[in-house]
């Protein structure tokens, strides 16, 4: 048996690094207290009943990395993607419910898996955060001040029930086939929100998710059956864990000290440090008339840390107009990568603006739409990381650089 | 290390990227139907389709009627196939809404976008690909084991109504390296991507006059194909193994219908062909070539579908706050009848009998129906290989072991196989005017 050097993906939540919708984006996703209808299917799902019509919000995102690696291009593939949210409210009395679901489609993968050698230096956290699909549904209830608000974030496992690769000779000649059985059960990580309003002038929030990854637990069988050349079986066993995203829990507050001004502020904490290892677990079983086995090796745990992040923001107000802006520091989970694994990483700050107008109904619209524009701009701190010197002498690396998105909604009320 | 290490070391990880490129499965509306509605009616619905199920059966339909409508409704099938054929995910739930666009004037509820979406209860997917020889229902198979997300929009102009959707898919594609590291253990990078893609359905109806409207759809071909490649270097020694399937073919697909109305009564029918004979099977692909044994060919018959044909009838009619529903389909098959070697893929034509019925109250509706298909009994038998010509896996079956006296064969299917039988669907839907 075998045990392989590989690391997969770790990331947060696209829509928590990209934003769902531009209002969110232009105010550095500082918007949990404040989201109402289709934009908070995400943030705050209670929010979704607070809503007085059925909306529909679509957007657009682009996220820019320019990340280094030794001062050189880390060859990151830029994200880019749309986002769908569909908020359907509707009242039982005096009771106000509300469902709706969020979904972000990357334009170019619903999911990349990729597996690094671990003593490589790469983003473990970055470099396929953005590229994978998220569907939230939710359900929302609203009564006096209060609403609450559950759902699921949903992803996807991949299992293989029977995995058969089968090369042997057949009426004297060589010949190969396969048989696949590979399930992809359903992932889901709570979601759970409550709003509260004890004035006009403030609006509290809180927000809980679980924690989401797409596993992949495949048991692979190889027959072989070549006589006078070898017989046997090999068996591949891979466990591994991507998309890794943390549970978090956020606070967030809404000030609202002039009718054309909010205020906002999220403290949000994540669970990183359930990472668990962060590399997949390959194991080659070789039940063969061969020896000797291969060399087993085993990797450390990855170690990371919780964090808590804060952040910010703005929104003003001028008749049709709204001007937005944000800024939030996120600080790295990853311990000082001294050892084998080279995880490159670094504390952020980021800044956002956006802008937005409201096209009130007239001759040409029956109900408002609201369109959003908003820019990002995310500085990872440049690190240097230097090996301990009883493993790798002379072994160093560095990180850092920036990431730019850019993010463009409308929503459209029935 | 040894050339025989080294190939089992290449065949396992040929083995781990064949996972990677499984095919994925069809549109189990076709198999199930969207809505008891239209299910009910044996999915004859190109012409009289007008609620959010239009998005699969003809999304020129969504504009029909004004409104924001919400259906919401769960699915389920029974197979009672020979040879122990079953439906890898029986149940589903479908949720469909539409909404006219918040336009005034002249435009208003003129054009109304739309989405559905069938799920799946504990999956997102589930693929199957069965060896050549297996015993298995194409036309069943894992084709209502993905989830469906459907898109859409249509826009009315005068008495024609354009409409078109999204079946939102995924592929895969990618590689992987692997060599044997500094301390003898396999050293591997994988670079596996699952892009977005999407086919397209069109459809237009004409209302041609107060009673009759026609329609017509077409669901474009759609196959994705799958490609990994393991390069794997142990030694110094290369060893290549690649993949290539031929993933989630749709065939392109035309379906006229014409539906009448009068009074509370609407006669649907509709005819369809689709183009199954650029069907390749279902079969994964794997080639390789290994030290010691040198290429290894893949066994990959290659199966002659054929374009199908069919026709359905649907009635629908309200009687007070009640409404009953009924319908009759038949369809060809596009497995070949006679499959004299390997295979032993197993269809044939089809009978579809649908029943239906709905109540209202006030803006909600509910709607239940059952469905039987009868898959006609077909009898395959095999022939043995005569060795005159060069063989072909299709057309017989060969001695698998040529040093041994007499014929050895462990086809499942020797000397014959019959396939055929029933499926039971059923379901529930609401539907809600919000």
């Amino acid at each position: 048996m075998i045990v392989v050097a590989l690391a997969s993906p770790a990331a947060a939540d696209p829509l928590d690094e990209l934003g769902f919708g531009a209002a969110a984006t232009g105010m550095a996703n500082a918007r949990t207290a404040v989201a109402i209808g289709a934009e908070a299917i995400h943030l705050d799902p209670a929010g979704v009943a607070l809503a007085t019509r059925p909306e529909l919000l679509i957007g657009w995102q682009y996220s820019h990395d320019r990340l280094t690696l030794d001062g050189n291009d880390a060859r990151m593939i830029d994200a880019h993607g749309s986002t769908l949210g569909l908020a359907i409210p509707f009242t039982v009395g005096d009771v106000r419910l509300g469902t709706g679901v969020a979904v972000y489609l990357p334009d170019q993968y619903l999911a990349r898996i990729q597996l690094t050698p671990i003593n490589e230096p790469h983003y473990l956290r970055f470099e396929s955060a953005t590229h994978r699909v998220v569907v939230e549904p939710v359900v929302a209830v609203a009564f006096g001040d209060w609403a609450f608000g559950f759902g699921v974030s949903v992803l996807a496992d991949a299992r293989s029930r029977e995995l058969r690769f089968d090369v042997g000779v057949v009426g004297g000649e060589k010949q190969g086939d396969a048989r696949l059985d590979i399930a992809m059960p359903t992932r889901k990580a709570p979601l759970a929100s409550v709003r509260w309003a004890p004035s006009r002038k403030l609006e509290l929030a809180a927000a809980f998710r679980g924690q989401l990854s797409l596993d992949l637990d495949l048991d692979i069988v190889a027959n072989i059956d070549v006589p006078d050349v070898v017989t046997g079986t090999a068996t591949v066993a891979l466990r591994s864990v991507s998309y890794f995203t943390p549970m978090r829990a956020s606070v967030g507050a809404a000030l609202h000290p002039r009718e054309d001004l909010t205020v906002t502020a999220d403290l949000t904490w994540e669970h990183w440090s359930a990472l668990g290892s962060g590399m997949p677990d390959l194991r080659v079983l070789l039940a063969l008339d061969i020896q000797p086995p291969l060399v087993s090796s085993i990797q450390p745990p990855a170690r990371f840390h919780d964090i808590v992040t804060p952040r910010a923001g703005a929104e003003w107000r001028s008749g049709t107009l709204r001007l937005r802006t944000g800024a939030g520091y996120l600080p790295s989970p990853v311990p000082p990568q001294t050892g084998i694994t080279s995880f490159a990483d670094g504390a952020r700050v980021l800044a956002t603006a956006g802008a937005g107008i409201r096209v009130e109904p007239g001759a040409i619209l029956t109900q408002p739409i609201e369109l959003d524009l908003a820019l990002a701009w995310q500085h990872v701190v440049h690190a240097l990381v230097r090996k301990d010197e009883a493993l790798q002498p002379g072994g160093a690396f560095s990180s850092g650089g920036d990431i730019l998105q850019a993010s463009a909604s409308a929503t459209v009320r029935f | 290390m040894g050339a025989r290490h080294r190939l089992s070391t290449a065949i396992a990880f040929g083995a781990f990227c064949t996972c990677w490129g499984a095919r994925a499965s069809a549109n189990p509306f076709e198999v199930l139907g969207l809505t008891s509605r239209h299910a009910g009616q044996a999915s004859a619905a190109i012409a009289s389709v007008d609620d959010a199920a239009a998005l699969y059966y003809n999304p020129a339909g969504l504009v029909a009627r004004p409104g924001i409508e919400l259906s919401l409704g769960t699915i389920g099938a029974y197979a009672h196939l020979e040879h122990g054929g079953r439906l890898a995910d029986p149940t589903g739930a479908q949720l469909a809404i539409r909404a006219p666009l918040p336009l005034a004037g002249r435009w208003q509820d003129r054009i109304i976008i739309g989405i559905a979406l069938h799920l799946l209860p504990r999956e997102v997917a589930h693929i199957i690909a069965p060896s050549p020889d297996e015993p298995y229902y194409p036309y069943y198979g894992d084709r209502m084991s993905r989830i469906v997300v459907l898109p859409g929009a249509a826009v009315q102009l005068g008495r024609l109504a354009l409409g078109a959707s999204l079946d939102v898919l995924a592929g895969f594609a990618g590689t992987l390296d692997a060599s044997e590291g500094a301390t003898r253990a396999i050293d591997a990078r994988a670079d596996e991507r699952i892009p977005t893609a999407a086919r397209l359905i069109a459809g237009a109806t004409w209302q041609a006059t107060p009673c009759l409207r026609l329609g017509a759809v077409v669901r474009q071909h759609f196959e994705l194909a799958f490609a990994t490649s393991a390069n794997t270097t142990v030694a110094g020694e290369p060893i290549d193994l690649d993949l290539r399937a031929a993933g989630l073919f749709t065939p392109d697909q035309l379906g006229l219908g014409a539906a009448w109305t009068r009074g509370p009564h609407v006669v649907s029918i509709d005819l369809r062909e689709a183009r199954w004979s650029d069907y390749r099977g279902p079969f994964v692909r794997v080639d390789s070539r290994l030290p010691l044994v040198g290429d290894i060919p893949a066994l990959s018959p290659r199966v002659p579908f054929t374009d199908t044909y069919g026709a359905r009838l649907g009635i629908e009619s309200h009687v007070g706050r009640w409404i009953v529903r009924g319908g009759y389909g038949f369809e060809t098959s596009p497995v070949p009848a006679r499959q004299t070697g390997v295979t032993n893929l197993l269809d044939g034509p089809r009978h579809t009998f649908a029943l239906g019925g709905g109540h209202a109250w006030g803006r909600i509706r509910l709607d239940a129906h059952v469905q039987l298909q009868v898959v006609q009994h077909r009898e395959l038998t095999k022939l043995l290989d005569d060795g005159k010509h060069a063989y072909d896996p299709f057309t017989s079956l060969r001695d698998e072991d040529t040093a041994t006296p007499d014929v050895q064969i462990t086809n499942p299917g020797f000397p014959g196989i019959r396939g055929g039988g029933q499926v039971v669907s059923g379901g529930l839907t609401m539907a809600v005017a919000l």
